[in-house]
């Protein structure tokens, strides 16, 4: 039974850990996780700043 | 005998799930949008599931075809088309139409039934049925376990 366990855990991290890094290199990988949404106050406050200047994006 | 229907079962379901595993690795974009019209999990399982299912089916499918691990791989692929049944079974009680995404990419190519409906539930049990002969029958030939122990003694 214990070897069961050890198998049945053993083969679903290898398949993540494949799944994983392969997603991270494929260049048809999906993104997992959403893209994270900016909070109201990070919203005005970009809104104040203005447009970042094309010299200082390149920067970024 | 038995050792031998086992080997025949192994080599069937290990060749089916490694290239229906390779067929959904190879597009996952496909695949995620097929399990979208399934409306059956959440966004955020629907990218996690799109893109560690096909990786899970391909390593099930190697280490029975390989003969490591083979009766615990087949005891969850047992379990994993359990619910690719309750899943494509859902979707048929629903009146969805869909693609049940299986075979993926080589469906086109080798122009074989891939849709969601009662062939597929049929095919699934077929898989089911013989995943448990593999667990049940504990004698195999031709196995990379069976090399290893006999190197062992």
């Amino acid at each position: 039974m214990r070897k069961v366990v050890f198998e049945v855990i053993f083969i679903l991290l290898i398949s993540l850990f494949l799944s994983l890094v392969y997603n991270a290199v494929s260049p048809t990988g999906l993104r997992i996780l959403p893209k994270k949404k900016e909070t109201s106050a990070q919203l005005s406050l970009r809104a104040e700043r203005g447009p970042v200047p094309s010299i200082a994006r390149e920067l970024i | 005998m038995a050792g031998s229907i086992s080997l025949i079962f192994r080599i069937l379901i290990g060749s089916i799930f490694m290239l229906a595993g390779l067929a959904k690795i190879s597009d996952p974009v496909r695949f995620l949008l097929t399990l979208r019209e399934f409306q059956l999990f959440p966004e955020i399982s629907v990218r996690f599931l799109a893109v560690y299912l096909p990786w899970l089916e391909f390593v099930l499918g190697l280490s029975i075809l390989l003969g490591v691990m083979y009766r615990t791989s087949a005891l969850m692929l047992a379990g994993m088309n359990m619910l690719f049944i309750i899943a494509i079974g859902s979707v048929i009680l629903r009146g969805i139409e869909v693609d049940c995404g299986c075979f993926g990419l080589f469906a086109d190519i080798l122009k074989l039934p891939d849709m969601a409906d009662w062939k597929a539930i049929v095919r699934n049990l077929l898989f089911t049925g013989m995943c448990i002969g593999i667990f049940i029958i504990k004698k195999t030939v031709i196995s990379l376990e069976g090399y290893i122990r006999s190197k062992e003694v």
